[in-house]
């Protein structure tokens, strides 16, 4: 899911639920649809846990803030990449068409 | 609203427009880009900008700047203050952009777009943009608005 982390807190009140919950994040690094899991008792409680738990995500490393920076232009080089080149071919096209 | 462009007098307001609340990345640069970045840009005089102003303070901004093509622009951000978001701010200084652009007969507006900006994709889907992206992360597409 292009590296999307997620971080959860909260309190379950139960450390097994907790490292459960803490193992489920680290594995699946991900964002889950929680009401398409389809599993047994135990992990059902984990998963209701998971419900009231609050989740949010992590904030971008500094890697990725780099890159939402040079997407962004901060650089200051505003010359037109490949993929709005093309776009913008495509809609003289159509105007001229 | 009134709108007008934007100079070096302007950096103080831009320096205090908060326009993010989160702690998404493309959101924290968004709000980099026009509290630090474009105060220095246009002190620098690379690019323009206009503000949106309601009773003297500053609401909204549309920064942009001419590219390597002569026929395209490229608009560099277009952010809105918390609490005057979702009332169509940002519309109407797009809008300006095209109207400033088709003045100086410019035909297209390129920007950029995180895939993840539901309102900004939505005004420029609105005004006739297309999308595509080569960002290896597919995160950020580009965005090309015609100027009819």
């Amino acid at each position: 899911m292009d590296g999307v982390n997620i971080g959860i807190r909260g309190d379950t009140r139960s450390r097994r639920a907790d490292r459960a919950i803490a193992s489920i994040a680290d594995a699946i690094d991900a964002v889950i649809d929680l009401s398409r899991l389809k599993i047994g008792k135990v992990l059902t409680r984990i998963q209701n846990r998971l419900r009231r738990t609050s989740i949010e995500r992590r904030p971008d490393d500094a890697e990725m803030m780099e890159h939402h920076r040079k997407m962004m232009m901060f650089d200051g080089d505003f010359s037109t990449p490949p993929a709005a080149a093309e776009l913008i071919e495509k809609m003289r096209q159509s105007t001229n068409a | 609203m009134y709108i007008r462009d934007l100079g070096d007098v302007d950096a103080p307001a831009l320096r205090a427009l908060a326009c993010v609340n989160s702690k998404r990345g493309w959101e924290m640069a968004t709000q980099e880009m026009v509290s630090v970045w474009l105060p220095d840009m246009l002190g620098e005089g690379r690019v323009a900008a206009a503000g949106g102003f309601e009773d003297d303070e500053l609401v909204a901004v549309v920064s942009w700047a001419s590219t390597d093509r002569d026929d395209t622009w490229v608009c560099l951000v277009l952010a809105v203050r918390l609490g005057r978001q979702r009332r169509g701010a940002g519309r109407l200084m797009k809008q300006y952009l095209i109207e400033q652009a088709r003045s100086h007969g410019i035909r297209a507006i390129r920007s950029v777009v995180h895939r993840d900006n539901k309102a900004v994709w939505a005004l420029n889907e609105r005004l006739g943009g297309r999308f595509a992206t080569d960002d290896p992360s597919k995160l950020w597409y580009q965005c090309v608005v015609p100027v009819d």
